[in-house]
């Protein structure tokens, strides 16, 4: 059980910076995701943590109450003394080693006797439910199978921090769906800090306790998931969140008796009890997100209502997936959970639930925090 | 805290793979690049023999004779332009008839419905295994004329028609010869690369409409287009340094090259001269492989990305099926079982040039020492002969220590070049550990004749030493084990030894148990070849020997030198022997494919 801090630590390759004056604290117990687009950084720092890349000669890393690399004191722990466990997104397990020597590998490097390797294999085996592939190599293994492996090649050496590089993405669709309940429960039994990095926000959604949004190597938002989800810190957050992606169009921010009003084409939105930015002209240009699913449908004229066309309809079972073409031939993906009986080139009306809007200033923040 | 903080630094930085690429970059340049600095400054002395030529110089002083002598003296034609434009022609006629070989051989095996491929595929990779000369020895039996005296050749003997000088000796058997030897690179590189195309790159262009010898045309051949290039500079390099060919096939009627006159010079004591000729083949060394890297080096990458590579449609050669077969057939076994059958006949004929069954005789074998005349060589057969043994062992110890030196430095050099893959020490590595590749063999030899005459520092003279043998043998090698090596190591990712750094397991601990175990087939099929090529070597080894450590190969000299060719090829027969016995068993034990280690 440990916490680990992470103070304004950077790592550059070359003229590349993968990770920019980082810092981050991931709380003891917590379930972190580090979720970003590819080259974002989150690797980098998951390895930085874990001690196999060594930060850019700044900053310090924290594991509990050990300073585990610290550029002005010239600290550095090698990933051993971490007390890590790490995942690797391709296992990385042993293909000349069977399961049983993979597992105890960690184990008889540490010197124990081969009464205890053993003992230590078994318990762990039958945590992860692997006892009979013991004796069989990582190539005659499934890929739900081997992942399980690499987990128990991990947890058999009790990390205090465990930390997963995209382990659920080389397993198919339904796979990944009972792995990541798998994860969950570990995570709940266990009771140990896991650091997940993914790019599938989804996956951050579902899973973790808290998510650090990273692009370009900084730290985007760090928040739990749903204030992530419905109060996302910038428009990265807000359209690298969120399947189907979030509606984001100009739109024109002007004053009104109650609050403020969001003018997209001839869409206009009250927003109650919302306070103008003080010292702004009479209008300003703001981009607005709207989610799929905060708007309200209807096939008839309806006041207060807009007028689009639908341009496609894509069924998904449960759901379906409009394309709607307002006049000024601005786009909108709305999610509805009944059948309209809606066709291409139909006329249908819709209309904005306030409260879920979310207004960005110029240069992409959140206006209007809560 | 200052050393703290510095001690903390190297600790971090300081990886295996750093500490190791250092330590082999600084052995490297010491025997590649330094030897070369060497051999410029020998030029540019006064040799201990030239004192008394040059009035009034001590040994050691500086001196311009040597370039004026070679390229403007009297001589110059003789000791400089005729043999250069002698090797020019030699080396670009055999790289084009081994292509025209090669390539066509491979085109057949690969992109046509020709029967018994397999039979012919194996067939074909003989040549190169035999030494370069064997060839060479075979024509001179069957070829041989009285110009030269003593006794006839086999085609004289069976039609009692002399052959023309031209057909016995000087540029036309070299060419064919060597051209015969070095066929197989093209069959295998050229053969490697039509496997590689996707087949769905010609499936999209006869999809559009283009027929057959369009999509050849415009498709294929230029997909393996770079590969032909870089082939025809390897055998072009190869023809450069090889000497054993033209010392045989060229010394009866003087023909000269740069090998035959490099080892004149350094075998007659003239070693300002001989290390000009050496420059020269370097140069053109660094030149094809400059040529290699820029002309192709962007190119060729394409050509080895293959998809889901099904085999593409072969064209159908119908009722030219079987003969094309036959005739491809009959030419392997000229090229191979009938040389060999050749020298075979001669080493079992007692009096040379007398074929028939009354003359059979294992003398040249098992016999005794004889004085009498005619047979009275003063050597006993090469079985009981204590020199010719001693060469054979000294032949078959150097191919092993060589593999396994080789093979061990292949690996961590895989092991560093690819750990430090995007840095500039990771390609300064991976460069210099090719350079020999493309290095003229016997230039090679000149390098550390150069390098390791007198005492330099703490490394003492090995000249004359078994060491030295071994040493210029895996330097020379080490290409073929650095490309298998990088080859073998892309195969692992990093993340497997990641996970056992996690663990604590030490650098040592990872390489016995992690990195070796997954490398231990790739590593035994990489002792193939040096083995073979140390086994063959003569070209590398002939200016290094000294009569302790006589080679099989070096020793066949001196039997030659005397006209003594039962010995010689009695010597030859046992090596082919060795390498075709070594080669079967290893595919056999373990599924190696020669064909691997030769790309690059």
């Amino acid at each position: 059980m440990a916490s680990i801090v992470l103070k304004n630590v950077a790592k550059r390759f070359g003229s590349v910076t993968a990770v920019d004056n980082l810092d981050l604290e991931i709380e003891d117990g917590s379930f972190t995701t580090l979720l970003g687009p590819s080259g974002c950084g989150k690797t980098t720092t998951l390895r930085m943590i874990a001690g196999l890349e060594t930060p850019s000669n700044q900053g310090e890393i924290w594991i509990g109450d050990r300073c585990v690399y610290s550029a002005e004191r010239g600290e550095y722990l090698p990933p051993s003394q971490r007390k890590l466990g790490l995942v690797f997104q391709s296992y990385a397990l042993w293909p000349h080693l069977t399961v049983y020597d993979n597992i105890a590998f960690g184990l008889q490097i540490a010197k124990l006797s081969p009464k205890e390797v053993e003992k230590k294999v078994k318990q762990i085996a039958s945590v992860l439910y692997i006892g009979e592939l013991l004796k069989r190599f990582p190539n005659e293994l499934s890929g739900g199978q081997q992942q399980r492996i690499a987990i128990a090649r991990v947890l058999v050496m009790e990390p205090a921090v465990l930390l997963l590089d995209e382990p659920l993405s080389n397993l198919d669709a339904k796979l990944r769906m009972d792995m990541r309940a798998e994860l969950k429960r570990l995570h709940a039994e266990t009771k140990s800090t896991i650091i997940y990095v993914t790019h599938d926000q989804l996956e951050a959604l579902t899973m973790s306790t808290k998510i650090a949004v990273m692009n370009l190597g900084k730290l985007q938002q760090y928040e739990d998931p749903m204030s992530v989800y419905h109060h996302p810190s910038n428009t990265f957050t807000a359209d690298f969140i969120g399947n189907p992606k979030i509606n984001l169009v100009p739109a024109t921010l002007k004053p009104d008796s109650s609050g403020v009003v969001v003018e997209i084409g001839a869409m206009n939105i009250h927003l109650d009890g919302v306070q103008y930015p003080e010292g702004s002209k009479a209008s300003m240009p703001i981009k607005v997100g709207i989610r799929a699913e905060d708007f309200i449908v209807s096939a008839k004229e309806k006041p207060g209502a807009v007028k689009g066309s639908v341009y496609s309809v894509l069924p998904a079972g449960s759901q379906w997936f409009l394309k709607i073409k307002l006049s000024d031939d601005t786009m909108m993906t709305i999610t509805i959970y009944k059948d309209l009986g809606l066709d291409t080139d139909d006329p249908i009306w819709l209309s904005a639930i306030p409260e879920r809007v979310k207004c960005f200033d110029e240069s992409g923040m959140l206006l209007f925090k809560k | 805290m200052k050393q703290k903080m510095l001690l903390g630094k190297i600790r971090q930085n300081a990886t295996p793979q750093v500490i190791m690429a250092v330590v082999l970059a600084i052995i490297l340049c010491y025997l590649v690049l330094v030897p070369i600095i060497v051999m410029i400054q020998q030029t540019f002395t006064v040799q201990a023999m030239e004192r008394f030529q040059i009035p009034g110089s001590r040994t050691g002083d500086f001196t311009t004779r040597h370039w004026a002598r070679m390229f403007t003296g009297d001589l110059a034609m003789a000791f400089l332009y005729r043999p250069l434009l002698n090797t020019l022609i030699v080396s670009i006629s055999l790289a084009l008839v081994s292509l025209l070989i090669g390539g066509t051989l491979a085109w057949l095996v690969v992109r046509t419905d020709m029967p018994n491929k397999k039979f012919i595929s194996n067939l074909a990779i003989v040549p190169y295994i035999m030494p370069s000369w064997a060839l060479a020895l075979a024509w001179i039996t069957l070829f041989k004329n009285r110009r030269i005296g003593g006794s006839l050749g086999l085609f004289e003997y069976l039609t009692g028609i002399a052959p023309p000088n031209w057909i016995s000796y000087g540029m036309f058997p070299i060419i064919l010869t060597l051209a015969l030897h070095y066929f197989p690179f093209g069959f295998m590189l050229i053969g490697g690369a039509l496997r590689n195309i996707d087949s769905q790159l010609e499936e999209s262009a006869e999809l559009l409409g283009a027929s057959r010898w369009q999509v050849l045309k415009r498709v294929v051949i230029p997909l393996i287009l770079p590969v032909v290039f870089s082939t025809f500079l390897l055998t072009f390099s190869r023809g450069l340094g090889t000497f054993g060919t033209p010392a045989f096939l060229g010394g009866p009627v003087r023909f000269t090259m740069l090998s035959t006159l490099l080892h004149a010079n350094l075998v007659g004591q003239r070693p300002g001269m001989g290390y000009i000729v050496a420059l020269i083949m370097i140069l053109f060394g660094v030149l094809v492989l400059y040529m290699d890297h820029k002309v192709i080096g962007a190119r060729r990458s394409f050509v080895t990305i293959s998809g889901k590579s099904g085999m593409s449609g072969q064209v159908k050669l119908r009722k030219f099926g079987r003969p094309v077969s036959i005739i491809v057939i009959i030419f392997l076994l000229c090229v191979t079982v009938i040389p060999i059958s050749v020298l075979a006949i001669e080493t079992v004929m007692l009096i040379p040039g007398t074929y028939s069954l009354s003359n059979f005789s294992l003398h040249y074998w098992i016999g005794p020492v004889s004085h009498s005349i005619g047979l009275g060589t003063g050597e006993p057969g090469i079985l009981r002969n204590a020199e010719v043994l001693n060469a054979l062992f000294n032949s078959v110890r150097l191919g092993l220590i060589v593999s396994v030196i080789c093979g061990t430095l292949g690996m961590l050099i895989g092991y560093t070049v690819v750990r430090l893959r995007g840095t500039r020490f990771s390609r300064f590595l991976d460069q210099l550990s090719f350079l020999p590749y493309l290095m003229p063999s016997i230039a090679f030899g000149a390098i550390f004749l150069a390098l390791f005459a007198v005492q330099r520092g703490p490394i003492p003279s090995l000249y004359g030493s078994f060491t030295l043998l071994v040493i210029a043998c895996v330097v020379k090698y080490l290409p073929f084990s650095s490309r298998a090596g990088i080859g073998a190591m892309m195969q692992i990712g990093p993340e497997l030894e990641e996970a056992a750094v996690m663990v604590g397991a030490r650098w040592t601990k990872r390489m016995g148990k992690i990195i070796f175990p997954m490398q231990k087939s790739a590593f035994f099929s990489g002792l193939l070849l040096p083995f073979i090529s140390a086994m063959r070597e003569l070209s590398l080894v002939v200016l290094l020997v000294s009569p302790r450590t006589q080679t099989a190969t070096a020793i066949t000299m001196k039997f030659t030198d005397r006209g003594w060719y039962p010995y010689t090829n009695a010597i030859m027969l046992l090596i082919v022997i060795t390498i075709l016995a070594t080669t079967i068993v290893s595919r056999k034990l373990m599924k190696t494919d020669l064909a691997k280690g030769i790309g690059g």
